[in-house]
C-alpha cells in the first residue's frame, strides 16, 4: 500500500481456483490503457477507439489517469529522457499493472540501431505484450490486445509484472 | 438468540423490504450498475461505435460486474502526506449522501423509504447540498495540485448552480402550495408541473448539469485539465466508491426532477399493483431522461468556469426569479383572484 512498486501480490494466490478464475476474467474485461505517448505510432493506436476497431467492445476504455490504469502503454520511439517520464507513470500505477509496448522502435530500437538516445522498453521493465511493425496496423495492435487478454485471463498469481529489470539512470 | 432477530424480521417487514430491496440499496446498487452499462452503450451508439459487447452473451451486459471485480482487486495507494483517515472516509461517505436523499421520494401513493409528510423537499435539497463539502474533502486530503483545484471548482460551480436550482424548485413548491414531495407528485396526476413551469424546469435543467458535474459542466473533473479532477488520488476500490457516489448523485437528481416536474409515479395504470405500477412509470421516465443527458454530455463541449460561473449568476438565477414572480402572479392574483 505505499506506491513505490512494492507489493505482495499474495493474497489472490492463496484463494481457491474457481474464486482466482473469476477475478482474472474481470481483469482481463477490463483493461484500462494509459495513453502515454512517447511516439509516432500514436495515431494507429489512437484509432482503435475510434468507430472502425472500436476497443471498448472488448472493456479497453481509454483514460487520461495513471492512478486507475491497468496496462501501460508505450507507443513508439522511447527516448532515454522519456523513459524517465515513463518509468514514474509507472510507478504510480497501481498493482496489478501489464506493459504493452508498440512498435519496432520500442521494442528493438527498430531503424535506430545505432541510436545515442533510444532504449529499448524491457531493459527498463518486464514487458508483458511487443507488437511488431513501423507502424504496426491497428488491426495488429488490436490482435496485441486480445493476446494480452488471453494472458491476463490464464494467468495464475496476482498478475501484473512488478519487477524492474535496471535502474533509470 | 435467533428467535428475537426473526421477531423483529417479521414484525417489521415492510421497512425492512423498502430499505433493502424496492426503493432501498439493492435498487440504488442495481440502477447504478445499468446508469453506467446504458451510458456506455448511449455513448458509443452516439459515436457510431458498438460499445461494450464481449463482456456477458447479451450486449456486454456483465462489463460493469468485470470492472467491478478488477477494482475490488486492485492496490489502494494512499499518496505521501495526505491526511490518510480523511482520504478513506470522505470517499466512503460520498455515496450515502444521495442515496440518504432518495430515501425521501416517493415511489407510489404513501411508498417512499423514510415514509414522512411535511417539508420532505426543502429536507431533500438541504441534504443533497452536502454533498459538495465531501468533494471538496476528497480534493483536500488527497494532497495533490489536481484534486486540490478541482476541488476549488466544485464550490465555484455549486454557488453558481446550486442557488439557481433552489430558486427554481421553491417555484414547484409555491405552485403546489406546500414543501411535500407526496403532495406535489399527487397534485401532478392531471397535470405535470413542467407546463406551468416550464420556465422554472429550464433553470432546474441547466443547473442539474452542473450539479451532476457532467459535459457541459464537468468543471470539477475536466479531463484534459485536471487528470479526473477530485479523484485523480483515488485507486482501486476507492474509486469505485467515488464513481458510485457519482452515479447515485445523478440518480437522486433525477429522481428529483422527475417528482418536481413530470409526474413522479403517475401514469396510465398498467399493473394493478400501485406499487408495481409506480416502479414502471419512474424507470420509464428516468430512462428517457438519462438518454438526454447522455446526448447532452456527448454533444456540448465544456465551458470554461468563469463562463459558467457567469451563466449561473448573470442568466440563471433572474430566470429563476423571475419564474417565481410569474408563480406567485398565476396562482394568487389570475388563478385565485386577488392575494
Amino acid at each position: 500500500m505505499s506506491g513505490n512498486g512494492e507489493y505482495k501480490a499474495g493474497l489472490l494466490e492463496k484463494m481457491p481456483k474457481t474464486i482466482r478464475k473469476m477475478f482474472n476474467w474481470g481483469r482481463s474485461f477490463s483493461l484500462w490503457p494509459v495513453h502515454l505517448v512517447t511516439g509516432c505510432c500514436s495515431p494507429e493506436y489512437m484509432q482503435l477507439f475510434g468507430p472502425r476497431y472500436d476497443l471498448e467492445r472488448w472493456g479497453v476504455l481509454p483514460l487520461a489517469s495513471s492512478r486507475q490504469s491497468d496496462v501501460m502503454i508505450f507507443v513508439g520511439n522511447v527516448a532515454r529522457k522519456m523513459m524517465l517520464r515513463a518509468k514514474r507513470v509507472y510507478e504510480q500505477m497501481p498493482e496489478p499493472k501489464w506493459v504493452y509496448v508498440i512498435g519496432a522502435c520500442a521494442s528493438s530500437k527498430g531503424p535506430f540501431p545505432e541510436s545515442y538516445s533510444l532504449v529499448r522498453v524491457k531493459d527498463y521493465m518486464k514487458v508483458d505484450m511487443f507488437v511488431a511493425g513501423c507502424p504496426p496496423k491497428p488491426e495488429a495492435i488490436h490482435y496485441g490486445f486480445l493476446k494480452l487478454r488471453e494472458k491476463v485471463l490464464n494467468e495464475v498469481g496476482g498478475g501484473g509484472s512488478a519487477e524492474t529489470v535496471k535502474p533509470t539512470q | 438468540m435467533i428467535d428475537p432477530i426473526l421477531d423483529f424480521i417479521f414484525t417489521n417487514l415492510d421497512p425492512l423490504i423498502r430499505i433493502i430491496i424496492y426503493p432501498g440499496i439493492t435498487f440504488i446498487m442495481l440502477f447504478t450498475i445499468f446508469a453506467v452499462w446504458y451510458q456506455r452503450k448511449f455513448l458509443a451508439r452516439l459515436m457510431l461505435r458498438m460499445g461494450p459487447v464481449h463482456a456477458g452473451k447479451f450486449a456486454g451486459w456483465l462489463q460493469l460486474i468485470a470492472d467491478s471485480l478488477k477494482l475490488l482487486t486492485k492496490e489502494i495507494i494512499f499518496p505521501e502526506h495526505s491526511y490518510k483517515k480523511l482520504f478513506l472516509i470522505s470517499a466512503i461517505t460520498l455515496p450515502v449522501i444521495p442515496a440518504a436523499a432518495i430515501a425521501l421520494v416517493p415511489f407510489a401513493p404513501g411508498y417512499a423509504i423514510f415514509n414522512v409528510r411535511g417539508y420532505t423537499g426543502i429536507l431533500f435539497l438541504a441534504i443533497m447540498s452536502l454533498y459538495p463539502i465531501f468533494i471538496v474533502l476528497m480534493g483536500w486530503a488527497s494532497n495533490n495540485k489536481f484534486t486540490l483545484i478541482g476541488a476549488f471548482r466544485t464550490i465555484y460551480l455549486d454557488v453558481a448552480g446550486e442557488i439557481p436550482l433552489f430558486l427554481a424548485a421553491l417555484g414547484v413548491f409555491v405552485w403546489a402550495g406546500t414543501y411535500d414531495l407526496q403532495d406535489i407528485v399527487a397534485q401532478q396526476a392531471t397535470m405535470w408541473f413542467v407546463i406551468p413551469q416550464f420556465l422554472g424546469f429550464l433553470v432546474f435543467f441547466i443547473s442539474y448539469f452542473a450539479m451532476i458535474e457532467k459535459a457541459p459542466l464537468d468543471i470539477p473533473e475536466a479531463e484534459t485539465e485536471l487528470v479526473f479532477g477530485y479523484r485523480t488520488e483515488y485507486t482501486g476500490a476507492l474509486f469505485l466508491d467515488t464513481m458510485l457516489g457519482d452515479y447515485i448523485n445523478v440518480l437522486a437528481w433525477g429522481l428529483m426532477m422527475i417528482t418536481l416536474y413530470f409526474g413522479g409515479y403517475n401514469g396510465p395504470a398498467i399493473f394493478a399493483d400501485p406499487v408495481l405500477n409506480g416502479a414502471f412509470w419512474i424507470l420509464f421516465k428516468l430512462i428517457i431522461l438519462l438518454a438526454i443527458t447522455y446526448t447532452v454530455i456527448i454533444s456540448y463541449a465544456r465551458l470554461r468556469i468563469d463562463q459558467a460561473i457567469r451563466l449561473g449568476w448573470y442568466y440563471l438565477i433572474p430566470l429563476a426569479l423571475l419564474n417565481l414572480i410569474i408563480t406567485v402572479i398565476l396562482k394568487y392574483v389570475v388563478l385565485e383572484g386577488g392575494v
